[in-house]
């Protein structure tokens, strides 16, 4: 996180100061304008996209997902695959597409690069 | 035009895969050419010019290098490739780099009192850092006696315009679907299995990273009056926005590509369980960091040197591969602190593979561990 702070930063100075903030800044409640940002949406986001680096890794299910057995680190998942991608099909591309018709596009990151 | 737009989902892909599917064999690279380009142009517009110098300049070079390389004329060669070089960065150089020297300039004389140079700032084209490299791997390859040219410019501008990955990757290599340009299968099974690949990228996309982009946004924002608490937060969610932004795209550019039969390398391994920070550049954004091994890294001596030449060496690429994501002096600091921790990893003895023995795929070497 440390390198994705300069990496987002706008200027050396705004990760200078963002850097200090994170590491010795005052431990204060969460502040109004984060909060305001902390809907269920994105507390939902933030708890899912969590699990890329929070469950073991043995745990990851995403190579299974798209068919990747040879980099699934726990063999079980590839029996679950196949559910996996309904998942994805039923639920998630479903909630993609509602988020899409309700105008909550953004674009890619990399496309500034 | 953005592959999670209403235009593209709705309408663009939708209709490029029937009339495919209708296509004969023989008119589907003309078709899918015609649609990247229109896909270009709609967000690119005239910048599709550039594209198509670079996409001219790079195959004539390619023809001119193979046929020096078979006439073993190499100084001939050796001044093809550095001429591909020079256009290249040239390019990439001037709209990419061109505004940030001025600035730099101008602020130098500014501490001498002078007025700062008058200057209308250049627009970036979309995807040029991308499809620069792609198309200059492919002459540095003919040059390594990799693969045989392509004799038809529209064959070679389908590989570099390619709309899956034409904007932000993944960055191809000719030898990865070489074959496959010319000679691919349309079938119900890649349909699916890609279509399925697209769904999970877009799930990524649009219902991880956009739903915490805006935390990420109030927490960033210049002069944002933080607590210690919505940093860490403000932190947090950027480091899930830019994985799952990028990886999702990557998803679905690969999708999209088994969709035309196309098998485009992976680019991300789930990088945030690595070990290591050299173990995350085995599994961040690899084509990249393929592409900086094998045409920044061994070029300049790799690791066959003393141990300092190969710390200098990892430095540098390093610093190159943050100032090839923008010209800030972030993103050289950004990877000079990468470039530092695979230093560190060096020094510590970290080993090459993962402890558990993980990721047998990701076992070949990168410019973090050839």
């Amino acid at each position: 996180m440390i390198g994705w702070i300069v990496f987002r930063a706008e200027s050396i100075g705004d990760a200078l100061t963002y850097w200090s903030i994170f590491l010795f800044g005052n431990t204060g409640p969460v502040s109004v304008p984060i909060a305001k940002e902390l809907t269920l949406q994105g507390m939902l986001g933030l708890v899912i996209g969590a699990s890329s680096f929070v469950v073991p890794r043995r745990w990851i299910v995403g190579a299974a997902i798209d068919g990747l057995h040879e980099d699934v680190v726990d063999t079980r998942f590839v029996r679950f695959a196949p559910i996996l991608r309904t998942v994805i099909v039923c639920v998630g591309l479903p909630i993609a597409i509602v988020l899409i018709l309700g105008g909550t596009f953004s674009p890619f990151l990399y496309f500034q690069f | 035009m953005v592959f999670s737009s209403q235009t593209f989902l709705f309408v663009f892909l939708p209709v490029l895969v029937v009339l495919y599917a209708l296509t004969p064999r023989r008119l589907k690279n003309s078709l899918l050419l015609v649609a990247s380009l229109l896909f270009y142009v709609w967000g690119g517009g005239w910048f599709i010019a550039w594209l198509l110098a670079s996409v001219m300049g790079n195959w004539v070079l390619g023809l001119l290098t193979h046929r020096a390389r078979l006439a073993e004329q190499r100084s001939a060669m050796r001044g093809w490739v550095a001429l591909t070089v020079v256009l290249n960065i040239g390019l990439l150089g001037w709209f990419k780099y061109a505004n940030f020297l001025v600035d730099q300039v101008s602020w130098f004389v500014e501490l001498f009192g002078r007025d700062p140079i008058t200057w209308t700032p250049i627009l970036l084209p979309i995807g040029i850092s991308f499809f620069t490299f792609q198309a200059s791997s492919y002459v540095f390859d003919l040059s390594k006696g990799e693969g045989e040219p392509l004799k038809n410019p529209l064959d070679f501008a389908l590989f570099v315009c390619l709309f899956p990955q034409l904007i932000a990757g993944p960055i191809v290599r000719y030898r990865q679907i070489a074959r496959e340009l010319v000679d691919r299968e349309f079938t119900y099974e890649n349909l699916c299995a890609g279509a399925v690949r697209f769904a999970h990228g877009l799930t990524k996309k649009v219902v991880i990273a956009d739903s915490v982009a805006p935390i990420a946004d109030a927490a960033f924002m210049p002069g944002a009056d933080l607590t210690t608490t919505d940093a860490w937060i403000g932190a947090i969610a950027y480091t899930i926005q830019i994985y799952f932004d990028f990886s999702g795209y990557s998803d679905m550019a690969i999708g999209l590509g088994r969709m035309f039969g196309f098998t485009f390398p992976e680019n991300f391994k789930h990088p945030y369980s690595s070990a290591s920070m050299t173990e995350f550049w085995r599994r961040w954004h690899v084509t990249l960091s393929e592409w900086f091994r094998d045409y920044v890294y061994i070029p300049i001596g790799g690791s066959h040197g003393s141990k300092w030449l190969t710390y200098r060496n990892l430095i540098f690429v390093f610093l190159v591969t943050g100032f090839w994501h923008g010209a800030n002096w972030t993103f050289v600091v950004w990877g000079a602190y990468h470039g530092l921790w695979l230093i560190i990893d060096r020094l510590q003895g970290r080993p090459e593979r993962p402890r558990d023995g993980s990721s047998r795929s990701n076992a070949r070497g990168s410019c973090c561990s050839s």
